[in-house]
């Protein structure tokens, strides 16, 4: 047997539950001409889409799962898909910041896919599997 | 509304509508598919949805070396 530096599954899992357990959560979508990113320290208005159905700061975002662990994997996923219901939003778009109400809107991060546009339609995001592979947020 | 999609003239009867789907995005984080909407009578577009399937999502990676 032999000695193995890590830093443990523990703090990560206590790391990541401090910002998401219990949390009241929101989606915000953001223009493809817009800069969000990692640098947002919390929910910004600059960039963020506008049209009809959306209102400004987004929608609200399902929290029943609190931080797991799997071996020294800390993971956490909403607990439902995230959804824009009948929006139009003309303008291309093509991410998301999930943040922290509960935390003066700090940013849990921002996700990115293919620039889009809709038009009368329902945009759904739903979440992968909660897990140390796939869940939404992992420190690993 | 069941039975209904929503469109640029409202809540349709689902019958009124043709659903067409195109994948936009696809790749190891995320697939998302374009779903258009017709007029079945007229041919006339009238809006999209957009479904998007997360499949993976971020990584915080600890960087763990000898001191």
């Amino acid at each position: 047997m032999a000695n193995t530096q890590a830093i443990s599954g523990a703090m990560k899992q206590a790391a990541l539950g401090a910002v998401v357990d219990g949390k009241t959560l929101k989606a915000a979508l953001y223009l493809a001409s817009a800069t969000t990113n990692g640098t947002n320290a919390a929910y910004t208005a600059t960039g963020e889409v506008s049209g009809t159905n959306y209102s400004a700061g987004g929608v609200s975002v399902t929290n029943a799962n609190t931080a797991g662990l799997t071996s020294t994997t800390a993971y956490w996923t909403p607990s439902a898909s995230i959804t824009f219901t009948t929006v139009t939003l003309a303008t291309a778009f093509d991410a998301v910041m999930i943040y922290s109400t509960t935390d003066t809107n700090r940013n849990l991060g921002v996700f990115t896919f293919g620039s889009q546009t809709i038009t009368a339609g329902t945009f759904t995001l739903t979440m992968p599997t909660n897990d140390s592979s796939t869940g939404l947020i992992r420190f690993a | 509304m069941d039975g209904h999609i929503f469109t640029t003239y409202g809540w349709l009867p689902a019958e009124r509508v043709e659903l067409r789907e195109t994948v936009t995005h696809d790749d190891e984080h995320i697939r998302l598919v374009r779903v258009d909407k017709y007029m079945r009578q007229t041919g006339e577009w009238i809006g999209n949805d957009i479904n998007g399937q997360i499949k993976k999502g971020h990584d915080l990676a600890a960087l763990q070396a000898q001191l």
